[in-house]
């Protein structure tokens, strides 16, 4: 579904991205960790099209980034650490934008928007202005947004951050149907525990590179993740 | 502490005038982007006071030999008031209560009452740039009528600061009134909308007692006898203000009093109602979704509509970028009422210059479309949202043109009913209502045009506050200096050298030359459209 080959990012002088490739298969949850300024979200933003890139190539579903990205941006779906959202917009005027831009039926987009609203206990509040929401309910509203046109392969950098514990379990519930209809997932998160649960593999990088990669159970073996990820960032073991 | 939220305060001034990220294809340094805006605005700071300074030379200047040289000073405060008052009138709801680091600032242990004072410091300074544009004439002519004198000038500039005290007052009373009674209502287009009339409202008011008083001075004036009795009860603080300037230090000293006076005592009402008006969430918190209401649109139709509602959401862009569509329809009514004598005045006109005065016509409104510089802001005011649309399937090239649609078409039907009105009353064929239509049309095309590329190479995604990039980006600035040159070249060169009105013969006729306008303009609009569809899309890629 997504694959990472040779990609490299580079800020000015400084190497975002050095040389990264990874790949991740349908159906397949994969964790994507790092310390702050890793590069995480840097690769992230490159997958959807918002980062041009100095090298490497990024295909989806087999579409390259670079060549088609409007066809690629149709099948994928980003979800950012920050809820930035128009705030100018209700939460229904906003989904309801979303809808527009990727072409679902009235039919469909009122089905799909009032199944995943209910889920994550949103509905209710559609009608409201995105300014007065919490950064909960924006993060909601982003991940209905990210969920309506059923994409094949699903960005998320730190998705979880203000939700609350309902909608965590809900979140982590989609995540799973998303990969049992063939979608996939790219997580990044700093939240270790979560992402040894939900994910099928891991990709740790440090500096922009990758430095373990493999299935959660390759990568971790007896450990847990957040040992392995202490034990390569610092060098430190701990018990 | 309050050094350092005013210093925070000055920089995000200091960065809105300065360029964005780019600049054709490579970094500018702030500091050389502002120095190239400071250019740029002083050049039509510095036509605007040369405007004033040869007015005040020729009207004026005399009464500074009379008994009544206060007038002088009087008149050039109101100017300098009102061109203050204009100017930033709509930034004080803005500045003082709206910026975005509220949020930051507010859990601080900083008392509200030094915020207010830094914003309302900073406000002050944006008031005193607009003010001096309108009073610094009056001193300059003063000097070279009569003479340097120190002590007069530095009461000038005493009283300079005293006007700018007294116009940001007037300017908060209607930021203050207006955040105190949209703060009832909920957010969106309700609360615009009370905002937006409000302010036109007091706005319109002021410019009412405004052209009172320059009646009642235009009467004290030819009327000399009775000026001593009419000052004191009418314009006692501008009597002051003139006195002062004449070096009266008792007038000078009571008119600071006074407008210090105003001024703390507006700090302190807006300072004790700060802390409910920033955190009042309005009286719609009920309004619950019930399903339904959905309508399945295109995405070109999606993304014009998305540009629609950030527009009417914020009363600050639809008070600066559409002011102009309320002129639009009231010029051609006050016209209207004057048809009589309009017609007259045309019977006179040979016929050989009827074409040239759709000619002029069409000049005036081309001015007028310059003063609405919608997509001049319209990237910036993407600001941390524009991910959105950057991840979203739908090229840089339609969520570009979407804004040029916004702004060309919020002015379609004004313009017909404009051209349409002007036509009757100028008993026009038909052929030239048409050409003066399609003309201002393709003028706003190519306005609207110019501001998305300007903002596109000088975004600002920063802001903390909105105003800033409506109303004083470098983009705004540039683009009206842009456009209005264009429609001075374009207008301008028949009106003075092809038109024959100032003597010689006539060149080209008048509707001949509607044509040859439309012609201008619709190359300079598909070439901007060509730009903006290849260089302009890839400069978005990459924001």
């Amino acid at each position: 579904m997504l694959e990472i080959k040779n990609l490299t990012k580079k800020y000015g002088d400084k190497v975002a991205v050095d040389n990264l490739s990874l790949s991740l298969e349908s159906g397949k949850i994969c964790a994507f960790i790092g310390k702050n300024g890793a590069g995480k979200t840097t690769t992230l933003k490159c997958c959807v099209g918002m980062l041009s890139f100095e090298q490497g190539e990024i295909t989806i579903d087999g579409i390259s980034v670079k060549n088609d990205p409007l066809a690629v941006k149709q099948n994928i779906a980003y979800i950012p650490d920050n809820p930035d959202i128009y705030e100018f917009m209700t939460g229904i005027g906003y989904l309801n934008f979303i809808a527009d831009i990727f072409g679902l039926s009235k039919d469909v987009r009122e089905e799909r928007i009032r199944r995943i609203a209910d889920t994550f206990d949103l509905t209710k509040d559609l009608a409201t202005n995105v300014s007065a929401y919490s950064h909960g309910m924006k993060q909601k509203l982003v991940i209905i947004s990210a969920l309506i046109h059923e994409p094949k392969l699903l960005l998320m950098d730190e998705p979880f951050v203000g939700l609350d514990p309902t909608a965590a379990f809900h979140l982590k519930e989609e995540m799973s149907a998303l990969c049992a209809r063939g979608g996939a997932i790219l997580y990044s998160t700093h939240v270790l525990e979560v992402a040894q649960k939900v994910c099928d593999s891991v990709v740790i990088i440090k500096d922009g590179k990758v430095v373990r990669t493999g299935s959660m159970e390759e990568v971790t073996g007896d450990s847990s993740l957040e040992d392995v990820f202490l034990e390569l960032d610092e060098g430190k073991v701990t018990s | 502490m309050t050094k350092a939220l005013f210093k925070m305060q000055l920089k995000s001034l200091m960065s809105s005038m300065s360029f964005g990220r780019r600049h054709r294809g490579r970094e500018m340094s702030a500091r050389s982007g502002m120095v190239y805006y400071v250019v740029v605005m002083g050049i039509i700071a510095a036509a605007i006071y040369f405007a004033l300074r040869q007015s005040l030379v020729s009207m004026m200047a005399p009464l500074l030999f009379t008994d009544y040289a206060w007038i002088f000073f009087a008149m050039n405060s109101i100017v300098g008031a009102v061109i203050g008052f204009i100017t930033c009138v709509f930034l004080a709801d803005n500045m003082i209560f709206r910026p975005k680091d509220n949020d930051i600032l507010l859990p601080l242990p900083i008392k509200p009452s030094k915020i207010v004072f830094v914003r309302m410091m900073v406000l002050a300074i944006r008031v005193l740039f607009f003010t001096a544009i309108g009073f610094v004439p009056s001193i300059d002519v003063y000097i070279n009528t009569m003479g340097f004198d120190l002590k007069s000038f530095i009461f000038q500039i005493v009283t300079l600061l005293s006007i700018t005290l007294f116009t940001v007052s007037i300017c908060l009373i209607v930021g203050f009134i207006t955040s105190k009674i949209s703060s009832k209502f909920s957010a969106g287009s309700g609360k615009t909308t009370v905002t937006v009339v409000l302010s036109f409202g007091l706005m319109l008011i002021y410019m009412l007692l405004v052209s009172k008083l320059q009646d009642l001075i235009s009467y004290l004036v030819t009327h000399g006898e009775d000026i001593g009795g009419n000052i004191m009860r009418y314009l006692y603080p501008f009597y002051l203000m003139g006195r002062g300037c004449l070096g009266d230090p008792v007038s000078l000293l009571i008119i600071l009093l006074i407008t210090a006076a105003v001024f703390l005592v507006i700090w302190f009402l807006v300072q004790k109602n700060f802390i409910s008006i920033v955190t009042a969430t309005g009286h719609a918190k009920g309004k619950v979704y019930r399903g339904g209401g959905m309508v399945a649109r295109t995405a070109a139709s999606a993304l014009y509509r998305k540009e629609l509602k950030r527009l009417s959401s914020s009363a600050v862009y639809i008070m600066n970028s559409c002011m102009n569509v309320i002129f639009l329809l009231i010029i051609p009514v006050i016209l209207l009422t004057r048809r009589d004598q309009i017609v007259t005045a045309i019977a006179n006109i040979p016929p050989a210059f009827q074409g040239t005065i759709f000619v002029i016509i069409a000049a005036f409104l081309c001015f007028m479309m310059v003063m609405g510089m919608m997509t001049a802001a319209s990237v910036s005011l993407e600001g941390s949202s524009l991910w959105v649309i950057r991840t979203l399937p739908v090229s840089s090239k339609s969520v570009l043109m979407a804004k040029v649609k916004l702004q060309v078409s919020i002015y379609l039907l004004p313009l017909i009913f404009t051209t349409a009105v002007l036509g009757f009353i100028f008993n026009a064929s038909p052929l030239n209502i048409i050409l003066l239509f399609v003309l201002v049309v393709l003028c706003e095309v190519f306005t609207a045009e110019v501001g998305l590329i300007e903002n596109l190479k000088r975004p600002r995604f920063d802001w903390k506050n909105e105003a800033v990039v409506i109303k004083q980006s470098a983009a705004v600035g540039f683009s009206m200096l842009i456009c209005g040159f264009v429609a001075a070249a374009v207008f301008l060169t028949y009106i003075f050298l092809l038109s024959g009105l100032f003597g010689g013969a006539v060149v080209i006729n008048g509707t001949v030359y509607l044509i040859i306008a439309c012609a201008i303009y619709l190359v300079l609009a598909l070439l901007l459209y060509r730009w903006i569809s290849t260089k302009g899309a890839k400069i978005f890629d990459e924001l």
